[in-house]
C-alpha cells in the first residue's frame, strides 16, 4: 500500500512539473490529466472512492475537456514566454524553493493529533458506502456551507455570462 | 447513529437577513432576465429595497446570541454590528452607482445582482464560526468582486485589474484553505470554539511547528483580503481599474468583512497563541501603514492615492488586532471600521461627481481649483480628508485615538510611535488635496453635471456620519464595546 | 494464501472470457451493422467472404493488421501515438462492471458473472465515459489536419453539452432506487411493470439520446461527419491505429447499451430464457436501434445539437428530477 502511495505521489508530482514546464499547452493539459488521475488514485487508497470518481468525472472529464476546447479554439502550438516573466523567473524559483523546503521541514517535524472521527470503516459500511455517508454529513452538519456553495456556483455563472454577453449600448 | 438534519425555527431565524437578501437577489435576477433593456434602472431601486429590508431584519435580531447550523453560524451583536456596517456601505455604493454605469454605456442589471451576492457572502463571513463557513463566505464575497472589477469590459485597465485580482485572489484562497487543513490536522476540528477548547484543554505545544505554519498561512490568506503589505500588490491596480463605486465598495465593505472574519478567527479560536502571532501582526501593521503612506505621497492619480491610503488604513486597523487582549482592543477596531467606512466612501463619490466629458475626475489635477468650481463639494472633500488624517471634529480622530490607546495599553509603544509618524506623513498628501482645491486655479473649466439625488444623498450620509462620529464618538464606541462582549469570552 | 491466489486466477479468467467475448461481439457487430443497413436500403450488404459475408470481420481484421500505419508529417508524435490507446482504454475498463447476470450458486460456490461489483457502479461508468473524449480530442489535434482539428473541436463541444443531461437523467432512477450499485438497480426491476423505462420514461428518452452522442453514432456523430470532415478526428489514422478507434466505438456501444438495459430494461430479468441471454438480447435490441437510427435519420448540425442539449435536454432532465422528487414524497 505504501509503495502504491509513493508511486502515485511520484506520478502526481512529475506530471505537475510537466504541466508547468511544457511549452505546448495541450501537452500541459495532458500532464494535468495525469496528475488528476494519480490524485484520484490516492483518494482510492484512502478508501474515499466516491471522491476519487468525482475527481475524475468533474476535473478530468468536464473541466479539462473545456480547457482543451478553448486551447484548440485558440490553436496555440507553443507559448512564447513574456519578457517580464523572464526577469522574475529566477527570483520566483528561489522563493518557491525556499517555501517548499520550509513547508516540508515543518511538516516533517510537526506532530499532528491522532484523531479518529465518527466515520471509520465499519461505520461507513454500516451506512452503506461512502456516497451515502457523505450525503448524510453534507445534508446535516454541513448544510449551510453546502447551500452557500450552490449560490456561489450560480454567482460564478452569472458573472461569467456578464463578462461575455453584449451589454453595450450603441458602442 | 446517523446524523440527522437538525433544522429548527432558530436556525431559520438566525439566517433570516441572509435568506431575505438571497431571495431578493434571486428574484431580481429573474426580473433582470425578463425585463426590457430600458428598465434596468429600476433594478437599482429594487436592490436598495432589498438591502433596506435586510437591514431591518438584521436589527430585529439584536439581543439574540446563539449558534445555529451545528456550530457553523452564530448570531451575536458583533455579527450584527458588522452586518449593519456592510449593508449601509452597500446601500451607499448602490446609490453612488446611480446613472454611473449607464453613463459609461453598460446597461445591465447584473451589476446590482453581483453586489447583492457579494454582500451576502460578507454577511456570512461576519457570522461564521467555523473555518469552513468562513471560507465559503469569503469566496462568495470575492467572486462577485472579481467580476465587478472587470465590469467595464471595454476598458483595458478594468480587465487588467480583474485578472490580477482573480489570479491573486484564487491563490490567496488556496493558501488560506491550506492553512485550514493544517488547523484540522492539529486540532481535529474546524469549529472555532472547539479549536479554542482544544488549546485550552490540551495546552499549546510551542514545539509544534505546524502551528507556526498555520499562523503564516492565515496571515497570508487574510492579509491578501485586507491588502496588508507584503500582500498588497494587487490593490492599487484593482482599485484604479474597477468602476469607482465598486472601488468604494471594495475598499470599505470587503475590508470590513475580512477584518470581521480575521478578528473572529483570531479572537475566538487562537487567543491562546496570541503571544506567537501578535509580534508578527505588529510588524505587518507597521510595514503596511508605512509603505502605504509613503507610496501614496508620490501618486498623481487621486484614485490610486486613495488605494494606497486604504492600504495604510488597513495597517492602522491591524494595530487593534495586535492589541486584542486589551479590553478595548477589538472595540477600537470596530469603531475605526465604521469611521473609516464613511470617510473613505466619500472621496470616491466625489470622484464620481467630478466626471465630465473630457476627464474621468480621477486625477489629482482634476481637483485643481475645486474650491471655485464647486465650493460645496470642496468643503465636503476637506471634511473627508480631515477624517482620513485623523483630525477632530471628524470620526477619524477618535478612531485613531482608541486604536493607539489600545496599543499603548498592550505595551506596543513602538507601534504607536510608528503609527503617529505615519499619521504625520499621511497628513502631507491629504492636505495636498486641500491645497490643490483651494490654492490652484482650475485646469478644467467644464461645467460639472448636476448631481442626481441618490448620489447626493449618499454623499450627505457619508459626510453626516463622519461628523456625527467625530462629535459624539462615545455613543458609537459604547455600541462597539457592547457588541464584542461575547466574542472573546 | 492459496485461496487468495485462486481468487486472483479466477478473476483473471473471468476478465479474459469477458474481454474475448466482447472483442468477438464487437467484431461481428460490424457485420450486423452492414447487413442491417444494407437490407434497410434494399441492398444485400457484404456477401462475398463466407456465407452471407459472415467472415468479413475476420478479413477486415487481417487487412487492418497488415496495413501500413501512416504517421503524417508535422503531426504531434507523442499524442498521435497515445490517442488510439486513450480511446480504447476507457471503453474496455468500463466493461469491468457490466452485470451480465445475477450471482449463481453452483455446488455451494457462488459464481459472479461480472468482474467487479462496486457500490458506486454508475459513477465508475460515468468516470470512464467522461474520459473517452480525450482519445478523440488528441487524435484530431495531433494529426495536423484541419478536418481532424474541426472534428475534435466538435467532439469537445459535444461532450460538454450532452454530459450534463446524460448524468442528470440517471438521477431520477437513483432517487427511486436509493443506491448506485448496478446489481441492486437491476434487482429493483423484477418484472416488466417495474422496468424503469415505464416508471421514468422521460429519463429513458434523455438517456437514450445522450448515449447516441456518447458513442458518437449517427445522427450525432458530428466529430466524424464523413460527408463534411472526411472522417473527422481519425482522418489521418490508418492500419492498427485506425482499428483501435473502430474497436473502441463498438465496445463502448455495447457497454453503454448494456447500461441502458441495466437502468431501464430490467437487466437480466425475463421469463423462460437464462438471464445472461436476456441481458444480451435486450442489449442487442438497443444496439440494433442505433443502427436503425443511422439508416433513417440525417445528421444534425453541430450548433443545433448544442442548443438542443442545453436548451431542451438539460431543462427536461432537471424537470424529471423535480417530478421524481415530488413523486417519491
Amino acid at each position: 500500500m505504501t509503495f502504491v502511495f509513493y508511486l502515485l505521489g511520484f506520478v502526481a508530482i512529475v506530471s505537475s512539473i510537466c504541466v508547468v514546464s511544457f511549452k505546448n499547452p495541450i501537452h500541459s493539459a495532458l500532464g494535468l490529466v495525469a496528475a488528476l488521475f494519480s490524485t484520484a488514485g490516492i483518494y482510492i487508497l484512502l478508501n474515499a472512492e466516491f471522491i476519487a470518481v468525482l475527481e475524475v468525472i468533474i476535473y478530468a472529464g468536464a473541466i479539462m475537456v473545456l480547457f482543451l476546447f478553448v486551447l484548440m479554439c485558440l490553436n496555440i502550438r507553443e507559448l512564447k514566454m513574456m519578457p517580464q516573466f523572464n526577469i522574475l523567473r529566477p527570483i520566483a524559483i528561489v522563493v518557491g524553493a525556499f517555501l517548499l523546503v520550509y513547508i516540508v521541514i515543518i511538516i516533517i517535524q510537526s506532530n499532528f493529533g491522532n484523531f479518529t472521527g465518527v466515520y471509520n470503516e465499519a461505520k461507513i459500511i454500516e451506512l452503506g458506502g461512502n456516497a451515502k455517508a457523505l450525503g448524510q454529513v453534507l445534508y446535516s452538519r454541513f448544510l449551510l456551507p453546502f447551500e452557500i456553495i450552490s449560490i456561489l456556483l450560480l454567482v460564478a455563472m452569472i458573472g461569467a455570462i456578464t463578462l461575455m454577453k453584449e451589454g453595450l449600448r450603441g458602442k | 447513529m446517523i446524523e440527522k438534519l437538525q433544522f429548527g425555527m432558530s436556525d431559520f431565524v438566525a439566517l433570516l437577513p441572509e435568506i431575505i437578501l438571497c431571495v431578493f437577489a434571486l428574484l431580481i435576477t429573474v426580473y433582470d432576465f425578463m425585463s426590457k433593456r430600458t428598465n434596468k434602472a429600476l433594478i437599482s431601486y429594487m436592490s436598495q429595497v432589498a438591502f433596506f429590508v435586510t437591514l431591518i431584519a438584521t436589527f430585529t435580531l439584536i439581543g439574540n446570541n446563539y449558534t445555529a447550523y451545528s456550530g457553523m453560524f452564530v448570531i451575536d451583536t458583533f455579527a450584527i454590528f458588522i452586518k449593519v456596517v456592510i449593508l449601509l456601505v452597500a446601500m451607499i455604493s448602490v446609490a453612488a452607482s446611480h446613472r454611473f454605469i449607464t453613463d459609461e454605456g453598460y446597461e445591465s442589471g447584473e451589476y446590482y445582482i453581483l453586489i447583492m451576492f457579494s454582500v451576502l457572502g460578507m454577511m456570512i463571513m461576519a457570522s461564521a464560526t467555523d473555518l469552513i463557513s468562513v471560507f465559503v463566505g469569503l469566496e462568495l464575497m470575492a467572486i462577485p468582486c472579481y467580476f465587478l472589477t472587470g465590469f467595464f469590459k471595454k476598458q483595458n485597465r478594468s480587465i487588467e485589474g480583474a485578472l490580477k485580482y482573480f489570479l491573486m485572489g484564487a491563490f490567496s484562497s488556496a493558501v488560506l484553505a491550506y492553512g485550514i487543513s493544517f488547523v484540522y490536522g492539529v486540532t481535529g476540528t474546524t469549529n472555532l470554539h472547539k479549536i479554542a477548547e482544544f488549546f485550552a484543554t490540551q495546552g499549546v505545544d510551542i514545539n509544534n511547528p505546524a502551528l507556526y505554519l498555520v499562523l503564516t498561512l492565515f496571515v497570508a490568506g487574510f492579509g491578501f483580503k485586507i491588502a496588508a503589505v507584503p500582500f498588497h500588490m494587487w490593490c492599487p491596480d484593482v482599485y484604479e481599474g474597477a468602476p469607482t463605486p465598486i472601488t468604494a465598495f471594495m475598499s470599505t465593505a470587503v475590508k470590513a468583512a475580512s477584518f470581521a472574519a480575521f478578528l473572529r478567527v483570531y479572537a475566538t479560536a487562537l487567543p491562546a497563541l496570541h503571544i506567537n502571532w501578535a509580534p508578527t501582526l505588529a510588524v505587518l501593521a507597521a510595514l503596511t501603514m508605512t509603505i502605504g503612506n509613503i507610496v501614496a505621497l508620490t501618486q498623481s492619480s487621486f484614485k490610486r492615492m486613495l488605494a494606497y491610503s486604504s492600504i495604510a488604513h488597513a495597517g492602522y486597523i491591524l494595530i487593534g488586532l495586535v492589541a486584542l487582549k486589551v479590553s478595548d482592543g477589538v472595540a477600537s477596531v470596530l469603531f475605526y471600521l465604521i469611521a473609516y467606512a464613511f470617510a473613505n466612501m466619500g472621496p470616491f463619490i466625489i470622484i464620481i461627481l467630478l466626471r465630465t466629458k473630457n476627464s474621468s475626475g480621477e486625477m489629482l489635477t482634476d481637483l485643481h481649483g475645486l474650491g471655485k468650481r464647486a465650493p460645496l463639494l470642496a468643503g465636503i472633500m476637506l471634511i473627508f480628508m480631515f477624517s482620513l488624517t485623523g483630525l477632530p471634529p471628524t470620526g477619524g480622530f477618535p478612531g485613531k485615538y482608541y486604536l493607539f490607546y489600545a496599543a499603548v495599553q498592550s505595551n506596543y509603544v513602538w507601534l504607536t510611535v510608528v503609527a503617529c509618524i505615519n499619521t504625520a506623513i499621511s497628513a502631507f498628501y491629504y492636505f495636498k488635496v486641500g491645497m490643490y482645491m483651494y490654492m490652484h486655479e482650475p485646469r478644467n473649466t467644464e461645467e460639472l453635471e448636476k448631481p442626481s439625488t441618490p448620489v447626493l444623498t449618499a454623499l450627505y450620509i457619508c459626510v453626516g456620519m463622519t461628523l456625527l462620529i467625530g462629535i459624539m464618538p462615545h455613543r458609537f464606541f459604547e455600541a462597539a464595546k457592547q457588541s464584542i462582549m461575547l466574542l472573546t469570552s | 494464501m492459496d485461496g487468495m491466489i485462486l481468487k486472483i486466477i479466477f478473476i483473471l479468467i473471468k476478465i479474459l472470457i469477458i474481454f474475448g467475448a466482447t472483442m468477438f461481439i464487437a467484431g461481428w457487430t460490424t457485420w450486423v451493422e452492414r447487413k442491417i443497413i444494407g437490407h434497410m436500403q434494399l441492398r444485400l450488404g457484404v456477401m462475398r467472404t463466407g456465407p452471407h459475408g459472415l467472415l468479413q470481420p475476420l478479413a477486415d481484421g487481417v487487412k487492418l493488421f497488415f496495413k501500413e500505419s501512416i504517421v503524417p508529417e508535422g503531426c504531434d508524435r507523442a499524442t498521435f501515438e497515445l490517442a488510439p490507446i486513450l480511446s480504447l482504454v476507457p471503453a474496455i475498463m468500463s466493461l469491468a462492471i457490466v452485470p451480465f447476470a445475477d450471482k449463481i450458486t453452483i455446488a455451494g460456490r457462488t459464481f459472479e458473472p461480472f468482474v467487479a461489483n462496486l457500490n458506486i457502479g454508475i459513477l465508475y461508468i460515468f468516470a470512464w465515459s467522461s474520459l473517452s473524449p480525450y482519445g478523440l480530442i488528441f487524435a484530431g489535434w495531433s494529426s495536423n489536419n484541419k478536418y481532424s482539428l474541426l472534428g475534435s473541436l466538435r467532439a469537445a463541444a459535444l461532450v460538454i453539452s450532452y454530459e450534463i443531461p446524460f448524468g442528470f437523467s440517471i438521477i431520477g432512477v437513483l432517487m427511486m432506487v436509493g443506491t448506485m450499485n448496478l446489481i441492486d438497480i437491476v434487482h429493483a426491476q423484477p418484472d416488466i411493470f417495474h422496468y424503469f423505462i415505464f416508471r421514468q420514461p422521460l429519463a429513458a428518452l434523455i438517456f437514450f439520446i445522450s448515449i447516441v452522442a456518447e458513442t458518437n453514432r449517427c445522427p450525432l456523430d458530428l466529430a466524424e461527419a464523413e460527408s463534411e470532415l472526411v472522417a473527422g478526428y481519425f482522418t489521418e489514422f490508418s492500419g492498427m491505429r485506425f482499428s483501435f478507434f473502430f474497436l473502441a466505438e463498438y465496445i463502448s456501444m455495447f457497454v453503454i447499451a448494456s447500461m441502458f438495459t441495466v437502468f431501464f430494461l430490467g437487466g437480466w430479468h425475463g421469463p423462460v430464457l437464462p438471464p445472461i441471454l436476456w441481458f444480451l438480447i435486450k442489449t442487442y435490441l438497443i444496439v440494433i436501434s442505433y443502427m436503425w437510427l443511422r439508416a433513417t435519420l440525417p445528421r444534425i448540425r453541430y450548433d443545433q445539437m448544442m442548443s438542443f442539449c442545453w436548451k431542451v435536454l438539460l431543462p427536461l432532465s432537471i424537470l424529471n428530477i423535480f417530478l421524481t422528487a415530488c413523486y417519491i414524497n
